[in-house]
């Protein structure tokens, strides 16, 4: 019966598994390497994996939300924040390749499960034949797991995504934490690093929305309420035809690059340039936007409204839900920037998980809140019955003053009680009310 | 919807690697509400004795933990250790402020499953009977403070 039941909760369209793999003495290895692709929390494959400072990886929705529960590693429990994520590309084009050759290792281990459920009765001495084509075929078999193997590294290598960010933001950035020399850096090394220096020391994480932002202009970016991010780090470090090219050179292609985005007219103000040059880098990198995290706290409704109204998010319902729902935004948000550019999802599809989300919960409340009201029409059904009870209590009552009265306060104080449930305050009252005429 | 999927996984796994000895589904009608029993294996104060634990599980999971506690009808009882309130309700770190969205609800039978093996002598915490007077429902919504790291 439990099995019937079980079977109906599996039926999912899309189940994948570890254990779709034969066991280890069958195909080593294939369970485990499959389950080191997924996520120790959601247990999937790893979605836009983001390491943090202790080295562990999770999907960019699962760590943003399980930091903002509580800010620690949940394999280790070491303290982590959202400053700490980092992009774990190695993994996601791991994810993307083991995600394209599964279901072929998946069709030549089953095959092979089969061959070696069949090889038991050939132990048994029925056909030689079969054992003698065990050998030529097993060999076959590691040669195309080779073959695959040799897929992975070239997918990983030259898949567009990888190697456009790999080499434009994120080992710039890298490089630019660590002191680590980047992909650009080693093609060209005295001219890059000579202008990356002075970047590199004075690019500071703002404390609000932990963006790096240049030390010069932290105010600004601050006072602007963190909208004014001039990016961190150099324009041209981040492009290595650029840096491969000397500074006088440099200067020269800077100011045809002003030329092509000024759409020829080459002598716009500097302020202007450099705001354009921004918005230029930006999009050329795919340099991802981020939502600052809000201090909802601070804010006015008014506000808020319009913060979701920017957004193009529903006001509906409270102020409580609004506030869910934009920080639900936020992380919904900031963990799609941090997929691959291709695999983005547009703001409609977030959106959508967005409303999915908040129809789940509003069904869980209603559930909650039919329990609530049970118990409070239960209350006021049987109030007469109560007081009844109360009456026939309050001459005992009077013996013995006050002590049940303390044991009560006693009990919620060392219990300590989150939520003080209808019965309980009611019961508090009452006895409040039994000491006042006592 | 994200709780709905990693708990089908969990089932899966529980499906094909089966539950560690001592531990056994007893029912998983849909993804609110799950049933295990759990035994207490080897020379324990506890031994010869079958509980079962039911488990709650909200939207949020596995960010936020699930409910847990152990189950008091007609047919079970909640066993007699310093942490298990007689209406069921567990003080243990792990399903509070300890909880991890990594453990698995079969990591929380076994790790109850060792608080139960290391109890030495039967007996109910201080203040069971005022505590389960006013206990809530829910046993998420209690402040347990973890004071005892022994048992």
């Amino acid at each position: 019966m439990v099995a019937t039941d079980l079977q109906s909760l599996l039926d999912a369209p899309d189940a994948h598994d570890p254990t779709d793999f034969p066991p280890q003495d069958v195909a080593p290895g294939l369970r485990l390497l499959d389950d080191s692709l997924r996520c120790s929390v959601c247990r999937d494959f790893y979605d836009a994996p983001m390491s943090i400072n202790c080295g562990h990886s999770f999907c960019s929705l699962c760590i943003r939300q399980a930091l903002d529960a509580k800010q620690e590693c949940p394999s280790c429990r070491q303290p982590a924040t959202e400053a700490h994520l980092r992009k774990n590309t190695a993994a996601e084009s791991a994810v993307k390749a083991w995600s394209e050759s599964r279901e072929f290792i998946l069709r030549l281990s089953k095959a092979e499960e089969r061959r070696h459920v069949g090889d038991l009765p050939a132990a048994n001495g029925s056909s030689g034949h079969e054992d003698s084509e065990q050998r030529p075929r097993k060999r076959q078999r590691t040669l195309s797991e080779e073959d695959s193997d040799a897929e992975v590294e070239y997918l990983g290598g030259t898949s567009p995504y990888f190697s456009s960010r790999g080499s434009a933001t994120n080992s710039h950035i890298r490089a630019q934490e660590t002191g680590l020399p980047s992909k650009s850096q080693s093609q060209s090394d005295s001219p890059l690093s000579e202008h990356r220096s002075p970047n590199s020391s004075s690019v500071v994480e703002c404390p609000l929305c932990q963006r790096r932002v240049p030390l010069e202009s932290i105010n600004q970016h601050i006072d602007s309420g963190c909208t004014l991010t001039p990016s961190a780090g150099g324009p041209s470090s981040s492009r290595p035809h650029a840096s491969r090219a000397g500074s006088r050179d440099k200067d020269k292609q800077k100011a045809q690059w002003t030329k092509l985005f000024d759409g020829g007219s080459g002598a716009a103000p500097p302020s202007r340039r450099s705001k354009e040059k921004q918005k230029e880098r930006a999009s050329e990198a795919g340099e991802a936007e981020y939502l600052p995290k809000v201090a909802y706290a601070t804010l006015k409704d008014r506000r808020l409204q319009e913060m979701l109204a920017e957004h193009g998010l529903p006001t509906a319902g409270d102020r409580a839900a609004w506030e869910r729902r934009h920080q639900k935004w936020v992380t919904l948000y900031n963990a799609n920037a941090d997929r691959a550019p291709a695999d983005q999802q547009s703001p409609a599809q977030l959106k959508r998980a967005l409303k999915r989300w908040e129809d789940g919960l509003r069904a869980a409340n209603a559930r909650r809140a039919a329990a609530d009201v049970d118990a409070g029409a239960h209350q006021r059904a049987n109030s007469a019955a109560f007081r009844e009870l109360v009456e026939a209590a309050r001459p005992k009552k009077a013996a013995g003053t006050g002590r049940e009265g303390r044991a009560g306060e006693d009990g919620r104080e060392t219990t300590g009680m989150q939520d003080n449930s209808l019965i309980i305050v009611q019961r508090t009252l009452d006895v409040r009310k039994h000491n006042l005429e006592d | 919807m994200t709780s709905t999927r990693r708990l089908q996984k969990e089932l899966m796994d529980i499906q094909t690697n089966g539950t560690p000895v001592g531990i056994k589904l007893l029912s998983a009608d849909d993804f609110q509400t799950w049933y295990f029993s759990i035994e207490v294996l080897g020379e324990t104060v506890f031994a010869g004795e079958q509980f079962a634990l039911k488990f709650r599980f909200d939207q949020q999971y596995p960010i936020s933990s699930p409910a847990v506690q152990f189950v008091v009808d007609d047919k079970y009882k909640a066993p007699e250790h310093p942490h298990v309130y007689s209406n069921g309700h567990i003080c243990a770190s792990i399903l509070g402020s300890e909880w991890s969205p990594v453990l698995t609800v079969i990591a929380v039978c076994v790790t109850l499953q060792s608080m139960l093996a290391s109890c030495k002598k039967k007996e109910r915490p201080v203040g069971n009977d005022r505590y389960v007077l006013h206990a809530p429902d829910n046993p998420k919504k209690t402040r347990f403070e973890y004071h005892d790291d022994t048992v």
